[in-house]
C-alpha cells in the first residue's frame, strides 16, 4: 500500500526530505523555539478558521457573534479561548526566539536575511494581533484600538490619511471592522504564511548555528551522517514536540481557568439537566475560556481602555512624551528600536563577528529589560497597591494613588455591565446592536434614568430581594415624594395601611398650610389615607374593640396588602379571601377607591369595577401599566386627581405625540405647562420595569417574551 | 548501531503517538464545533393569533384568505421581539360550529385538526415541494406554486398528475381564540416541514405528522 503511494506520489523522498534534515551538532532542546512557534500558529490557524464561519464582522452583529460563539456553540469556550490565549504566546515565544537566536548569534552573517525575515514575521504578528484585539467589537478592543488608530492619524505628513484609509472613513465603525477583518484573516495571515515559508527554508539553507555549523554549510539529508551531525527525526522532531505540547499545555491552561463572565444559561428546556458532554461542550456559561467585555458603545464615560498586554510598554511609553514631544513615544523610539534590530546583524561582518554578537545580545537584552520594565510600571500605575510589592511605588504621590484608585473602580464598573450584557444576550441581541442590551437594560439605564428623573423627589431605598446579583446605590436626595424603592411589594402596602404619613409614603408630600395658631407650617397634601388610618383606629377606641378583634382587623389589612400587591399580575391569582377584606364595609377600602371585582354571573366569571371614586383606582395596582398611567397623566381622575402635585411625564418626541401631548393639556387644563416634562417612552418604559425589578431589556419598544 | 536503531524507532513511535493523541485530543472538539448546528433546535412552538383575517370574513366555497402569524424570531444570536414567523391560508368549507357556550368552545378546540377540517382548513403558505411561497391560482378555486407549477385543490391536496409536490398542503394546528369576545379569530402553532418529502416531519425536530397526501 505504501509502495504503491510512493511510487505514484514520491512521498517517501518529500518525508525524507521533511524530515531527515541534518541537524548538525545533533539535537538540542534549544532548538525548539522555532518549531513552537509554528505549532501555535497553526493553533491559530485552524481555530481562526473556526471561528470565521460563525463570526460577523459589523458594527451591529460582531459583539453578538462572538457572544454566541463563546456561549452557545459547542465548544466555542475552547476554540475562541486557544485563539485568545495563542496570540499571546505567540508573542512570547517570539520574544523567546529572538533572544534565542541572539545569544546564538544566529542573526549574524550569513544568516541576516533569514534575521530580516524574522523581523517581518514579528511585524505581521503584532499586525493580527492589533486587529484581531478590535474583532469581538467589545469595549476593550474598541476603546484600545481607537487610541491605537488616533495615535496613526496623529502622525506628522500622512498620519491623517493612514488613519482615514484604515478606519475606512473619518470615524470608527462598521468599515473599520470589514478592513480588520480582511486583514486579520487574508492579508495578514498569507503574508506570514509567505515569509514563514521564506524563513524556513533559508533557515534548511544555513542549518541550526552551532560550534560546529556556524558558518552555514549547506545542509541536506545527504551529510545525516556527517561528522557530529544528527538527523531532525526523531530526537529533534521529539524534543519540538515535547515542546509544543508543553506550550500547549500553558495556554489550555488558561482556557480553563477561565477568564470569561460566567452568565446563567436560559432555563433548560424539559427541565432537563445538561448531561456532561452538553456540560463541558458550553462550558463558557461558567467562565471557561477568553474574555468579552460589553459590547462596544462609543456613549461611555469614561471607560478605562489599556491595550492587550504586551502593547503595554508602547503605551507606557507615550506618557513619558506628552504634547509635542509624543513623537518620540509613537514613532521615533519604537520605529529606532526596530531600525537597530533590523541592523544588528551589519555590525556582526567578517572579523567584527564576535563583537557584534556581544552588542546584539547587549541591545536584545536591553531591549527586553526595558519593555519588561515599562510593563511592570504600566501595570504598576494602574494598581494603588503597585506591583511587586509596590516596590516601584512612590509612597508620597497621593494624586497618582488617586488616580490608580480612580482607574481601578472604572475597571470594576465596566467589568459589572460586562457581566450583565453577556447575562443578557444569553436571550438574544437586539438587531440595533449588543450595545443596546445596557442601552435598554432597566437594572442599569432604568436606575440611571430614575436617578436622573424622579430621584429629585422620590427617595429609592430598598429591602434586599431574592438574589439580586448587582450592585445598586440607594438613592436618598429626594425630598417631596414617597419613596418608591419597595413599591408595589405587600410590604410597602402593608406600611402605607400602618403609618400613611410616614416619610416612606405621603409624609413628604406637603404644601404651607396654617396651624392653629395662624403659624405657617408644613401640611400633607394627602390626608385622605391619614383620615381613614385615624377613623379606624378611633372606631377600635370607641366601640373598644378586644385585642383579638384588632389583631382580626389586622389581618385582614395584611391579606388586602397581599391582595392589592398581587394586582400587578394575573387575575386568576389573586386571593379571594383579599378581595373579600378589601370590600368589607368595616375596613372602609371600597367606599373611595375603585377596583376590579371578580364576580360570578351564573356559571360564568366576570370581573367588574366596584367602589367609590374619591381615591385612586387601584385596578392593577402595581402593574406596569398603572405607573405608567401615574407616570403620564397623574391627575387624571383614576390616579390623584385634583390632589395631584407630581408633573406628568410625556413623550415629545415621535410621530403623533405631538396630538397626544395637545390632548393631554386638552384635558388637564389646570396643570400648569411647566408641570409636563419630557420623557421618552423607552425611557419610561425602562424607569417602570426598574421600579417593578422586571429587567428584561425593552427591545426597540417591544417587550421580549 | 542496531541498538542505536531501536532508540531511534522508539522515539520515532513516541512522537507520532504523542502527536496522534493530541490531534485526537483537539480535533474532536474541532469537529464537535464544525456540527454544532446540528443541535441548533427549532423554533419552541406555541398557540400564536393569526393576524388580518376574521372568520366572518370566510365562506364555505368562498375564496381563501390569508393571515399572518407573528412571534419572537431568533436569528442566530439576533433577536427579533415581534417578527413575522410565516403566513397561512384559511379556507372555509363547512358551517361554522357552535361555539354559544364556553363548553362548546373548550370541546371544539380540543378536537385534532382533522376533526376540524370538516370546517375550516388552515394551511401554512410554504410549498410542500422546494419550499416556494403558493398563492391562489387565478380563478381563486386552488393554489399555484409559482416555481415548479405544483398545483393544490382548495382542501390542499395535489391537483393534477405529474404534480412535483410528494405531498399535500401541510396543514398546522389550530384553535378558536378565546381571547376573542366575537370568537372570529384564530391562532396556529406555526412550523415548517421538511420539503420534497412525502412524510411530513418538522424542522428543528418534532414528531412526524400525517401528510396531508
Amino acid at each position: 500500500m505504501f509502495a504503491w503511494l510512493d511510487h505514484r506520489t514520491g512521498l517517501k523522498n518529500l518525508l525524507a526530505l521533511m524530515l531527515l534534515e541534518g541537524v548538525p551538532g545533533g539535537a538540542r532542546w534549544r532548538y525548539v523555539w522555532g518549531s513552537c512557534l509554528a505549532f501555535v500558529f497553526s493553533i491559530q490557524l485552524v481555530t481562526g478558521l473556526m471561528l470565521m464561519t460563525a463570526y460577523s464582522p459589523s458594527s451591529s452583529q460582531a459583539w453578538a457573534s462572538v457572544h454566541f460563539i463563546q456561549y452557545q456553540m459547542d465548544f466555542g469556550w475552547l476554540i475562541r479561548g486557544l485563539h485568545h490565549f495563542g496570540s499571546q504566546t505567540m508573542v512570547v515565544l517570539i520574544a523567546l526566539h529572538m533572544l534565542q537566536v541572539v545569544i546564538a548569534g544566529a542573526h549574524l552573517p550569513p544568516r541576516e536575511v533569514n534575521w530580516w525575515l524574522g523581523i517581518g514575521l514579528l511585524s505581521v504578528t503584532f499586525g493580527l494581533s492589533l486587529t484581531g484585539y478590535l474583532l469581538p467589537w467589545d469595549q476593550k478592543g474598541f476603546w484600545a484600538t481607537d487610541v491605537a488608530t488616533n495615535i496613526a492619524g496623529s502622525l506628522p505628513m500622512f498620519g491623517a490619511d493612514v488613519k482615514q484609509q484604515a478606519v475606512g472613513g473619518p470615524d470608527s465603525g462598521n468599515h473599520t471592522l470589514t478592513r480588520f477583518y480582511a486583514l486579520h484573516v487574508g492579508i495578514l495571515p498569507l503574508s506570514l504564511i509567505v515569509l514563514l515559508i521564506a524563513h524556513i527554508t533559508i533557515f534548511r539553507r544555513h542549518g541550526v548555528t552551532s560550534k560546529e555549523n556556524q558558518d552555514g554549510l549547506v545542509t541536506s539529508p545527504q551529510n545525516e551522517h556527517a561528522p557530529g551531525s544528527e538527523p531532525f527525526w526523531p530526537r529533534q522532531a521529539f524534543y519540538d514536540l515535547i515542546a509544543c505540547m508543553f506550550i500547549f499545555g500553558l495556554m489550555l491552561t488558561a482556557v480553563l481557568y477561565g477568564f470569561a463572565h460566567p452568565v446563567t444559561p436560559p432555563a433548560a428546556e424539559e427541565g432537563a439537566e445538561p448531561g456532561l458532554y452538553d456540560r463541558i461542550a458550553r462550558w463558557g456559561v461558567e467562565g471557561k475560556g477568553a474574555e468579552l467585555d460589553a459590547a462596544a458603545d462609543r456613549d461611555t464615560a469614561g471607560y478605562p481602555a489599556r491595550p492587550e498586554w504586551y502593547f503595554l510598554f508602547l503605551f507606557q511609553l507615550l506618557k513619558y512624551f506628552p504634547g509635542d514631544y509624543a513623537i518620540f513615544g509613537t514613532v521615533i523610539i519604537p520605529n529606532g528600536a526596530m531600525l537597530l534590530l533590523f541592523l544588528l546583524p551589519l555590525f556582526g561582518i567578517g572579523s567584527l563577528r564576535k563583537v557584534g554578537h556581544f552588542f546584539g545580545i547587549l541591545v536584545m537584552v536591553t531591549l527586553v529589560v526595558m519593555a519588561g520594565l515599562l510593563t511592570l510600571k504600566a501595570l504598576d500605575d494602574d494598581r494603588p497597591e503597585g506591583v511587586l510589592w509596590g516596590i516601584l511605588k512612590n509612597k508620597d504621590d497621593e494624586k497618582a494613588k488617586k488616580a490608580a484608585e480612580d482607574f481601578q473602580h472604572k475597571v470594576h464598573a465596566a467589568e459589572i455591565l460586562a457581566r450583565r450584557a453577556c447575562q443578557l444576550a444569553m436571550e438574544g441581541s437586539p438587531v440595533e446592536g449588543g450595545h443596546f442590551l445596557i442601552r435598554n437594560d432597566p437594572y442599569i439605564t432604568g436606575q440611571k434614568l430614575f436617578k436622573e428623573k424622579c430621584a429629585s423627589c422620590h427617595n429609592f431605598t430598598r429591602q434586599p430581594f431574592e438574589k439580586e446579583e448587582y450592585p445598586f446605590e440607594s438613592m436618598t436626595d429626594g425630598k417631596t415624594a414617597s419613596d418608591l424603592g419597595d413599591f408595589g411589594r405587600p410590604e410597602w402596602v402593608a406600611g402605607l395601611l400602618k403609618n400613611p404619613l410616614d416619610k416612606h409614603f405621603f409624609g413628604r408630600v406637603t404644601e404651607p398650610g396654617k396651624d392653629d395658631k395662624g403659624k405657617v407650617v408644613p401640611q400633607p397634601v394627602f390626608d385622605g389615607m391619614k383620615g381613614w388610618r385615624d377613623d379606624i383606629d378611633s372606631v377600635r377606641v370607641d366601640e373598644k374593640w378586644k385585642p383579638e378583634k384588632i389583631a382580626a382587623q389586622e389581618k385582614e389589612f395584611a391579606l388586602i396588602a397581599k391582595w392589592l400587591a398581587d394586582q400587578a399580575g394575573p387575575k386568576e391569582k389573586r386571593d379571594d379571601a383579599g378581595q373579600a377584606a378589601f370590600f368589607n364595609k368595616a375596613n372602609k377600602c371600597s367606599g373611595c377607591h375603585m377596583v376590579e371585582k371578580k364576580e360570578k354571573d351564573g356559571a360564568k366569571i366576570v370581573f367588574v369595577k366596584k367602589g367609590g371614586k374619591t381615591g385612586p383606582d387601584l385596578t392593577g395596582y402595581g402593574s406596569a401599566e398603572w405607573i405608567r398611567a401615574m407616570i403620564m397623566s397623574p391627575g387624571h381622575k383614576s390616579r390623584y386627581g385634583k390632589a395631584n402635585r407630581m408633573p406628568a411625564f410625556r413623550n415629545p418626541d415621535g410621530a403623533g405625540s405631538e396630538l397626544s401631548l395637545q390632548e393631554f393639556r386638552e384635558t388637564n387644563k389646570d396643570m400648569p405647562p411647566s408641570m409636563v416634562s419630557p420623557l421618552t417612552d423607552i425611557d419610561r418604559e425602562m424607569i417602570i420595569r426598574w421600579i417593578r425589578r422586571d429587567y428584561r431589556p425593552v427591545y426597540g419598544g417591544s417587550p421580549i417574551r | 548501531m542496531a541498538e542505536d536503531n531501536n532508540r531511534r524507532s522508539f522515539l520515532g513511535w513516541l512522537t507520532v503517538g504523542i502527536g496522534g493523541i493530541f490531534s485526537v485530543f483537539l480535533g474532536v472538539p474541532v469537529v464537535a464545533y464544525v456540527i454544532d448546528p446540528r443541535h441548533r433546535k427549532g423554533p419552541k412552538s406555541a398557540m400564536k393569533l393569526v393576524e388580518g383575517v376574521k372568520l366572518n370574513e370566510l365562506a364555505p366555497g368562498g375564496t381563501p384568505l390569508q393571515g399572518v402569524v407573528r412571534d419572537t424570531r431568533t436569528d442566530g444570536w439576533t433577536l427579533y421581539p415581534n417578527d413575522v414567523i410565516g403566513r397561512v391560508w384559511l379556507v372555509q368549507v363547512g358551517a361554522r360550529p357552535d361555539l354559544s357556550t364556553p363548553e362548546k368552545l373548550a370541546e371544539f378546540n380540543a378536537r385534532t385538526t382533522a376533526e376540524k377540517a370538516s370546517y375550516l382548513f388552515v394551511f401554512t403558505t410554504k410549498c410542500p415541494h422546494l419550499g416556494c411561497f403558493v398563492n391562489l391560482n387565478g380563478a381563486g378555486n386552488g393554489f399555484a406554486c409559482p416555481c415548479h407549477s405544483a398545483t393544490f385543490n382548495l382542501d390542499g391536496q395535489r391537483a393534477a398528475a405529474g404534480n412535483p409536490a410528494q405531498r399535500g398542503m401541510d396543514t398546522l394546528a389550530w384553535e378558536i381564540d378565546a381571547d376573542d369576545p366575537e370568537l372570529n379569530r384564530i391562532k396556529v402553532i406555526f412550523k415548517s416541514y421538511e420539503a420534497n418529502n412525502a412524510e411530513k416531519i418538522p424542522l428543528g425536530g418534532g414528531d412526524k405528522e400525517t401528510p396531508n397526501l
